[in-house]
């Protein structure tokens, strides 16, 4: 690789880096994992520098399929254990409501399909619209808008015996 | 819970549960020397020559021995720019004046145990704040507009623990002619820019945070020590830390922003207050 292009890719991979290793985490919710499937599709772009049209669509696709490769080698009881054991990386000690809250959803995301968690965090995590949403998952716009409509209904369903209603309009 | 705001609770549970997680050091290193191993295996594994066997392995070794030597390398080539507080501070003032392409979303934290999320729709100037959390979670919604040239601010509030709601308007005492053109509310972004224009503050690095590459920049302000931290490329601001110092030492406000896009249902969320079924209007708290 040419310097010029080397530089490039360093770049790509410093600006990237982190939201990969964060896609990763908040569909496996395993860390070391995660970086596994972020450094994967690191490399996977650098072989292929200066021949992608969209390198980052690119790697969002690569580490959301070796995720899902490493969360369908798990057993069934290692996934709801690894569920489970899921925790946020910062919870400040004395906000207990906000933090109940937040494992609330998270743990209710946790839930979903595989599929339909990836749709939910690519689409309005990353707010990535239907076509990129797409691309990064191998779908068309269409199962996109269908599997985001669906899996924010089943979130709902989750939620709606933990936190109070409130209604879009009288 | 309606669509809109679950999807933006996800958001901030999301942001907020990754916030401390980055790419492991040298991740561009590891992959120029994974992917050069790569090459180097498949080259053995098609049964190349001799000839290429052995540049095969050359390639290998360069790539694992000389990782610290082409790191070096890497790090002038991304090195940030030099930057001025008079630079940043002109982008900055250049980001806000697109303010009105996003909503801007701030959690707020502050001691002893409190968190607070808000988005400001910098075109209405309206803001919808969530207060609290669980039974004891409060919403409101605060607006602004001109009556007979006069300034008026309503504010409405709902409680989730007494299941009641309130509103009320109050006005200003003089009359002042309409603004025009797109405003940002109180929230930090508008705040950073009269900061910066003190002359005070002064870079002292980057890193990430908040999900961006950002400059910081820091500034005694008596009581308060500010830290401002601001995107690299958009030049959006991203947070701000103000630490009391004096007899308030060891509080600090800490505001996370970030620029949403303008879906119409959020939109519509921010400028029109939603009055939960069944709740009760009770009188505006005096």
């Amino acid at each position: 690789m040419r310097q010029k292009h080397w530089a490039a890719f360093e770049d790509f991979a410093r600006v990237h880096g982190d939201s990969l290793v964060r896609l990763s985490f908040v569909l496996s919710g395993d860390r070391g994992k995660a970086e596994d499937a972020a450094q994967e599709a690191l490399t996977g772009v650098y072989l292929r520098w200066g021949r992608l049209d969209d390198p980052l669509s690119y790697a969002r696709r690569s580490v959301v399929n070796a995720t899902k490769d490493q969360w369908r080698h798990l057993g069934r009881r290692d996934r709801l254990e690894r569920t489970a054991a899921w925790q946020p990386q910062e919870s400040p000690p004395l906000l207990d409501d906000v933090v109940a809250d937040r494992d609330r959803l998270i743990q209710a995301l946790r839930r979903l399909s595989y599929g339909q968690r990836a749709v939910i965090v690519l689409r309005y995590w990353l707010q990535l619209s239907e076509q990129e949403t797409a691309r990064a998952l191998g779908n068309s716009a269409g199962t996109v808008k269908s599997q985001a409509s669906r899996a924010l209904a089943r979130l709902r369903e989750e939620l709606q015996s933990d936190l109070l209603p409130v209604n879009p309009k009288e | 819970m309606n669509e809109p705001q679950l999807i933006e609770d996800l958001r901030v549970a999301l942001d907020d549960a990754t916030a401390r997680l980055d790419a492991p050091p040298h991740a561009a290193e590891r992959a120029r020397a994974r992917g050069r191993r790569r090459r180097a295996t498949r080259g053995l594994l098609a049964g190349v020559p001799a000839v290429a066997l052995a540049a095969g392995l050359v390639v290998a070794v360069a790539a694992h021995g000389g990782a610290t030597a082409t790191g070096a390398t890497g790090a002038t080539a991304s090195k940030p720019p030099v930057e001025t507080v008079a630079y940043v501070t002109e982008h900055v003032d250049a980001a806000l004046a697109n303010a009105d392409k996003y909503i801007i979303r701030t959690t707020q934290r502050y001691l002893p145990g409190s968190a607070d999320t808000q988005w400001s729709d910098p075109r209405t100037g309206s803001i919808y704040m969530v207060q609290g959390a669980g039974s004891s979670r409060q919403l409101s919604w605060e607006s602004t507009f001109y009556s007979a040239n006069v300034l008026h601010w309503r504010e409405t509030d709902v409680n989730d623990a007494r299941h009641t709601w309130s509103t009320y308007v109050m006005h200003a005492s003089g009359t002042s002619a309409p603004s025009t053109g797109p405003s940002v509310p109180g929230g930090s972004p508008a705040q950073v820019q009269q900061w910066l224009k003190t002359g005070t503050f002064r870079i002292v690095g980057h890193g990430y945070v908040n999900g961006h590459h950002a400059t910081e920049l820091r500034a005694d302000l008596g009581p308060i020590d500010m830290e401002i931290w601001v995107d690299s490329k958009t030049f959006q601001v991203v947070r701000t830390i103000k630490s009391f110092t004096g007899g308030l030492k060891g509080n600090s406000i800490i505001e996370n922003d970030s620029w949403l896009p303008r879906p119409a249902a959020l939109v519509n969320l921010i400028n029109h207050p939603q009055i939960p079924a069944g709740f009760t209007r009770v009188p505006a708290p005096k």
